[in-house]
């Protein structure tokens, strides 16, 4: 397999920038705004949950900036019929779509940052930057690498994505409220990404939690470009 | 270069229900240098053999090899320069950034791209076009720029669906020099299309596929050297008499008086026309009635 297209890389960053970055700029002015007109400051300095208030604006702002890099990743170009003239070229699929998305990554991780420290800038708090770093980082290994296997196989990634998200969540509440989840249910909460275990506004996970989240991201992301591997990339004559 | 062996391909359905046979045991063997035309009609395979040359495709059985290797490891390492037969690019990407793109991951080295491009763009005529995106062009144009992307690159490996889709006259004309410019000892080029005429004007031989089987490979050029017995039109004036008497079989064309259907080798109508002419008629054209090729083409997939 040929290593990655280093060359394209100001073109596929120009690609983000215009694309999703667009989306990411306007939720992410969005987010600083409420962070920081949520965060309660009394005598110039900040009252009640201001920081946790913060983080979970910040934690939800970056769940759409992965969804926004991410989403039609590799089926866009699949859909459009662009992919023939582009692996056509000495290129490999896996080598192209993984620079892809690394790129993705990083522009999360620079409207991630942008918004928390924005928003703790308007208010005067603090921000652990290793934690939001970290955080973020494990954040789109889990989504984007879900996302990103995801658009190996279908245009809907992203919205397959929310869906297998918001159920995670819908079961993590029910669990933690002591609803009892039948077999399928507790099944399906173990096997889907381990969500709950990555937030902006909790602690980085450590230990055997930490090598879950990240191993889970790292084979979603290893079974994505193994697909492209293996699978023919063209589905007939002309498709 | 390409050796392709006992190729079959076989699209099935998600559940394996429904299969549909677009190749069955295709075996052809191009050598560098030459220019070989894929012919037949509409599901014939062209398409699917194509896709398999590229390795976009698994084949179902049989093998692909270029210069040794599977497609899709010759086609990562080397690359190809292809023109598919539905052009796609993103709609947003001007013509130049397109190009500049495509001159990147086809590794023109960084110093050579501006050149580089600006060559495609004089030699495809898309000077006018440049600072226009993708979705602003017209069907002609979008064809050219295809041409142009797939030639930016400099690949031992040319592959052509259906080229000259959607070009006018002038620029079809325009395509087959580029053709003839973009011949090189070491260089395939495979060439799919439905205009027979084109890919005799081009190809050194002609691969003709019906319902997914290699029926004939025809060597484009044999008509021209008149071993071949072919149809021709004779319109002639005063020479009713004449014809009949130097060219057997020959037939008066309906609703003409002075055109006839003759069928011969053509040194031999050569000699009869030249005879003709001697004997004082007046011969306004003389035409093959259709090309070899076309003959082949019909004889091929059962029409006549």
């Amino acid at each position: 397999m040929r290593g990655l297209p280093v060359r394209y890389l100001p073109w596929m960053a120009r690609d983000v920038a215009r694309g999703p970055g667009v989306g990411m700029l306007v939720v992410g002015a969005m987010s600083a705004y409420l962070a920081s007109g949520m965060t309660i400051v009394s005598d110039g300095r900040i009252a009640g949950p201001g920081t946790e208030v913060l983080l979970t604006v910040t934690d939800f702002a970056a769940t759409v900036f992965v969804l926004l890099a991410t989403a039609g990743m590799v089926s866009a170009d699949f859909a459009g019929g662009w992919y023939r003239a582009l692996f056509a070229r000495p290129l490999s699929a896996p080598a192209y779509y993984f620079q892809r998305w690394l790129v993705g990554g990083l522009a999360v991780l620079i409207a991630t940052a942008a918004v928390a420290l924005t928003a703790a800038a308007r208010v005067g708090a603090e921000v652990p930057i290793a934690a939001l770093v970290g955080g973020t980082a494990l954040g789109y290994l889990l989504l984007g690498g879900l996302v990103f296997l995801l658009s190996t196989f279908t245009r809907y990634d992203w919205l397959v994505a929310v869906v297998l998200f918001a159920a995670h969540g819908a079961l993590g509440v029910a669990r933690s409220f002591g609803f009892g989840l039948g077999a399928v249910a507790r099944t399906l909460y173990a096997v889907l990404p381990p969500f709950h275990l990555v937030g902006l506004d909790q602690p980085l996970p450590s230990g055997a939690h930490l090598l879950h989240a990240a191993g889970y991201g790292i084979a979603l992301v290893l079974g994505a470009l193994l697909v492209l591997r293996r699978r023919p990339l063209a589905r007939g004559a002309r498709e | 270069m390409i050796e392709i062996a006992h190729l079959s391909k076989t699209y099935r359905s998600l559940l394996g229900g429904r299969s549909v046979p677009a190749l069955d045991d295709l075996t052809l063997a191009i050598q560098p240098g030459e220019v070989v035309g894929v012919a037949g009609p509409n599901g014939a395979g062209k398409s699917t053999l194509i896709s398999l040359l590229l390795g976009f495709l698994a084949p179902t059985a049989g093998t692909v090899r270029l210069a040794g290797h599977t497609p899709r490891a010759y086609v990562e390492r080397r690359g190809a320069a292809y023109l598919p037969e539905l052009m796609a690019l993103p709609p947003r990407w001007t013509v130049d950034a397109a190009l500049r793109r495509h001159a990147v991951l086809a590794g023109v080295p960084a110093a050579a791209v501006p050149a580089r491009v600006d060559r495609m763009v004089e030699w495809l005529g898309l000077e006018e076009h440049r600072r226009k995106q993708v979705r602003q062009l017209s069907k002609g144009t979008l064809q050219r720029l295809g041409l142009a992307q797939a030639l930016v690159g400099d690949s031992d490996l040319v592959v052509l669906d259906e080229p000259t889709h959607g070009l006018d006259p002038v620029w079809t004309q325009r395509f087959r020099d580029v053709v003839r410019e973009l011949r090189r000892p070491e260089r395939c080029i495979v060439m799919a299309s439905h205009n027979l005429d084109e890919l005799e004007r081009l190809a050194d031989r002609v691969a003709i596929l019906h319902q997914g089987r290699l029926e004939r490979v025809v060597h484009a050029g044999a008509a021209d050297t008149g071993e071949a017995s072919c149809v021709y039109r004779l319109a002639a004036t005063r020479a009713a008499e004449a014809v009949a008497r130097l060219f057997p079989g020959a037939s008066l064309v309906e609703g003409r008086d002075n055109e006839w259907r003759v069928v011969g080798r053509l040194p031999e109508l050569n000699r009869a026309l030249a005879e003709l002419i001697a004997l004082g008629a007046v011969v306004a054209s003389f035409a093959p009635e259709s090309s070899r090729l076309e003959a082949e083409f019909r004889a091929a997939v059962g029409e006549r």
